[in-house]
């Protein structure tokens, strides 16, 4: 077998003949990749620090309007390091009723925990209200086992060590949660400023 | 003996935010949107959403079918590099979560990570200077050492770079 792009011939162990691929539940949408661009040179990107307490969503906006000296922006972070207090999170697992492909578990609470990374994404909800979408990999405080997954960013909270996040302010497109026919589920996408797509 | 080092200088450029719809794979959506946005190098500046199955590589060669769906990925890094013919290929490596809860991660291989639901990507634009390979301390000229270097050492380059990219010869250093 021949080893695809990026692999060393003869290292193919394992590997299987095509990936699964799914059927969602709504008609396939003619765009397969949908693009927010910045264009200007050097985006606004700042390392910064999280004090704590607050609930992500909220300690994420507020980084976000420190940098655009109070206006609305979607911003992407990259989680670097620090704590939540508490750290409620989700998996994704295939939906019983059937209406998606998946659907996400029950929340549960990790506690506190340290963070070692991860990626979130701050935009407008289907309520108009902010929305985080965050995915992160953390230790559970007893023993160091490491988990992760879909944080609910309303309930968990910024640690007593702070969290640490270099941020990207996009001023080029914004993001919002939309409804998301071939999926059916509500998701987040970029938009023109206008409000059309890009 | 000093250790040589590779230094490429550069500054940063565009940043594109991507949101990839399913069925698309992971790894191939990342060099599509260089290709179509004239990136020819980048680092992944976020990666964050869920695959059908994860399928990723380790250091022994071997590669796991992670098996959804959805496998949320919950880490990642990576970078893209263009290759001799100016081509952009995808390096990326990601932790995984499976639907019970379990954790893994690999080098994710190109074709076999189909997106789930969707999956969000913030690419930033790096805009090399040019190759500088040197040993800490030497006092010669960069290009005089780059110029003995391309012509006595590009094996080391490629085992170098293959090193910092955990096991295999990607890109090319000289720009």
């Amino acid at each position: 077998m021949r080893a695809p792009a990026g692999l060393a011939p003869g290292l193919t162990r394992g590997l299987p003949a095509a990936a699964r691929l799914l059927r969602q539940p709504g008609p396939v949408a003619r765009e397969r990749i949908t693009l927010g661009r910045d264009a200007r040179q050097g985006a606004r990107s700042s390392l910064v620090r999280l004090a704590p307490g607050a609930p992500l969503v909220e300690a994420f906006v507020a980084a976000m309007r420190a940098a655009t000296g109070g206006e609305w922006r979607p911003a992407a972070f990259e989680l670097l390091s620090g704590a939540l207090e508490p750290c409620i999170y989700c998996l994704a697992a295939p939906d019983p009723g059937g209406a998606r492909v998946v659907t996400y578990t029950p929340m549960r609470d990790a506690g506190t925990v340290r963070l070692f990374g991860g990626a979130a994404t701050l935009g407008i909800g289907a309520d108009g209200a902010p929305l985080l979408h965050c995915h992160a990999w953390f230790a559970e405080p007893h023993e160091g086992r490491v988990f992760g997954g879909h944080l609910d960013t309303a309930a968990s909270r910024i640690g007593g060590e702070g969290v640490r996040v270099r941020m990207t302010v996009f001023d080029g497109f914004d993001i919002r949660q939309l409804p998301d026919a071939e999926t059916n589920h509500t998701l987040f996408r970029p938009l023109d400023r206008s409000g059309g797509g890009q | 003996m000093s250790a040589e080092v590779m230094l490429v200088s550069g500054r940063t450029g565009r940043t594109v935010y991507a949101r990839v719809h399913p069925n698309e794979d992971l790894v191939q959506a990342v060099e599509k949107i260089c290709l179509s946005e004239g990136l020819a190098h980048c680092f992944l500046r976020a990666g964050l959403g869920s695959l059908t199955d994860a399928c990723v590589a380790f250091s022994s060669g071997h590669i796991k079918v992670v098996r959804g769906p959805a496998v949320e990925v919950i880490g990642m890094s990576g970078m893209v590099e263009a290759d001799a013919d100016g081509t952009p290929v995808a390096v990326l490596h990601g932790v995984l979560a499976e639907p019970n809860g379990a954790i893994s991660g690999g080098r994710f291989v190109s074709g076999h990570n189909p997106v789930c639901v969707t999956f969000e990507l913030v690419l930033e634009e790096w805009l090399p200077d040019g190759a500088r390979s040197c040993h800490p301390g030497e006092t010669e000229l960069a290009d005089t050492v780059l110029a003995r270097t391309v012509a006595a050492g590009e094996a080391q380059a490629a085992r170098m770079g293959a090193e910092r990219m955990g096991g295999e010869r990607m890109g090319n250093w000289e720009t």
